[in-house]
């Protein structure tokens, strides 16, 4: 069974303004990361530098994208919590430190088969989830697809070849329509569009 | 040919020269006190003590007084010894201070330094060139070759450039975003000076380096270093409790945010405002770290 690791005794008071700083960010990762080794029994470390990388190109990416967070900020927190995720696998900002059985085929288990993946998304949600919470007043939970292990294997799969992928992936997960085509450009995403019909003139 | 550092090579030779002067002179008391005969120090009570048991070393000379050219003769002794012992300390040490950790101070520390004060500029230059030693070797370089009077020349360059910027007074540093935001302007400048002195003059990698060593590092050492340095210099003023206290493992820290910065931080270097762009480069840095 799918769970989100607890991570309820971190409670920064504005987890959006903490979670873009170096340091803070990494003490959430980390426990994230032993909470997760505590549930699961598998030891994730973060690499210093490449955590590091990912931190600051995510930086640069909602930075870039900052105007839309004023136009949609529900929206803008979903996709930078999504290019967050992105980044961290991409950069492979962490990696398991127990020795890792032969990997089997499909994910009976999601949480010993991608222990990074898993671990990351599920400190992306749980960061979403607050940061929602914190800025727009809303409450969100996963949808249905985050406990299928066939959208787990294909995540996996797919992001070797595209990184931006996590984006999409991490709309599914959350229960938004991904933008498939390109999900790392921010004016793509069906909700963008959908604001920027409304506040077009006719 | 430039020398490594000014200091060694000129003190050590007056020091030697003041040695050899000091060491001719003990040389001839003691000669004279031993060898020349001259008049016994006469006076009351002096002339009733035994002659049998006046060692110097145990009986102070001026109780002595039958045996007061011998006497003469160790004062000699210890001016000798001293001499040695004078030229001994002043000759500066070997630089290995770079095999130890190197913890580096504030950057307001180092440029309120007067510039009189030679002890504390020492102390930049010292510092500055033992921990960028430190680093390159322990990424892996099997020599390293660095000026120390050119780190010590450039944080005079940055005073100047800052007191003909007008910024030479630093405000202090309170943790507001403002008081942070003046410090990287003069925090860009020190990189930049040392940037233009150029103080590594050569690295040697005998074989590739790992991962362990970013290739900025292996070809741009000066570049590298001297933003690394300053940034990390800051960071120990701007978060205090955020970052390990570990002198190495700060410096990693930074090494690592260098790393992930570098694309900008090249682009700044090339940039005609150089030290704007510098400026607004580490601000960006220092504002996500803590």
């Amino acid at each position: 069974m799918l769970q989100a690791p607890r991570n309820s005794h971190v409670q920064p008071l504005h987890v959006w303004e903490h979670v873009q700083k170096l340091t803070l960010c990494r003490q959430l990762l980390q426990q994230c990361c032993d909470e997760y080794g505590a549930r699961h029994g598998i030891r994730i470390e973060i690499d210093s530098r490449h955590f590091t990388r990912a931190f600051f190109v995510w930086l640069d990416a909602i930075s870039h994208n900052d105007d839309y967070r004023r136009r949609n900020p529900r929206d803008f927190y979903q996709f930078a919590c999504g290019a967050l995720l992105r980044e961290l696998l991409h950069e492979k900002a962490v990696h398991s430190a127990t020795h890792a059985p032969l990997q089997a085929q499909t994910p009976v288990d999601v949480a010993s088969w991608w222990p990074a993946g898993y671990m990351l998304t599920y400190f992306c949600i749980g960061l979403l989830k607050r940061t929602l919470r914190e800025e727009c007043g809303l409450d969100v939970e996963p949808a249905d697809a985050l406990s299928q292990p066939e959208v787990w294997q294909s995540f996996r799969e797919n992001l070797v070849e595209e990184p931006s992928l996590a984006i999409a992936y991490f709309d599914k997960f959350m229960g938004l329509e991904p933008n498939w085509r390109e999900p790392g450009f921010v004016a793509n995403r069906p909700a963008c569009a959908r604001v920027t019909r409304i506040m077009r003139p006719v | 040919m430039e020398t490594k550092s000014l200091l060694p090579q000129q003190l050590s030779r007056d020091i030697s020269q003041l040695g050899i002067a000091l060491k001719d002179c003990a040389r001839q008391l003691r000669y004279a006190a031993r060898n020349v005969p001259g008049p016994m120090r006469e006076g009351p009570g002096l002339a009733h003590a035994p002659s049998h048991i006046a060692p110097a070393r145990l009986v102070p000379p001026l109780f002595a007084s039958p045996l007061s050219l011998e006497s003469v003769a160790h004062l000699a002794d210890d001016l000798l010894e001293s001499a040695e012992s004078f030229a001994g300390h002043a000759v500066p040490p070997l630089q290995d201070h770079w095999k130890s950790p190197v913890p580096l101070a504030t950057l307001s520390s180092y440029l309120r330094t007067p510039r009189d004060d030679t002890k504390a500029q020492r102390k930049f230059s010292m510092s500055y060139y033992a921990a960028a030693k430190r680093m390159i070797m322990q990424c892996g370089a099997t020599d390293v070759l660095i000026f120390e009077h050119r780190v010590s020349s450039a944080l005079d360059d940055a005073r100047t450039a800052l007191a003909v910027a007008g910024e030479a007074a630093l405000p202090p540093f309170a943790g507001s975003a403002d008081a942070l935001t003046a410090l990287c302007r003069p925090c860009a400048q020190l990189a930049l000076s040392l940037l233009d002195q150029q103080p590594i003059r050569s690295t040697r990698f005998d074989t590739l380096p790992d991962v362990s060593a970013p290739w900025w590092l292996v070809t741009e050492p000066n570049a590298y270093m001297f933003v690394l340095l300053p940034l990390a210099s800051l960071c120990k003023e701007a978060c205090t409790n955020a970052i390990v206290t570990e002198p190495d493992a700060a410096l990693r820290f930074c090494a690592d945010v260098i790393g992930a910065r570098e694309v900008a931080l090249r682009a700044a270097l090339k940039e005609r405002d150089r030290i704007g762009a510098l400026a607004r480069e580490i601000e960006h840095i220092v504002s996500h770290l803590c």
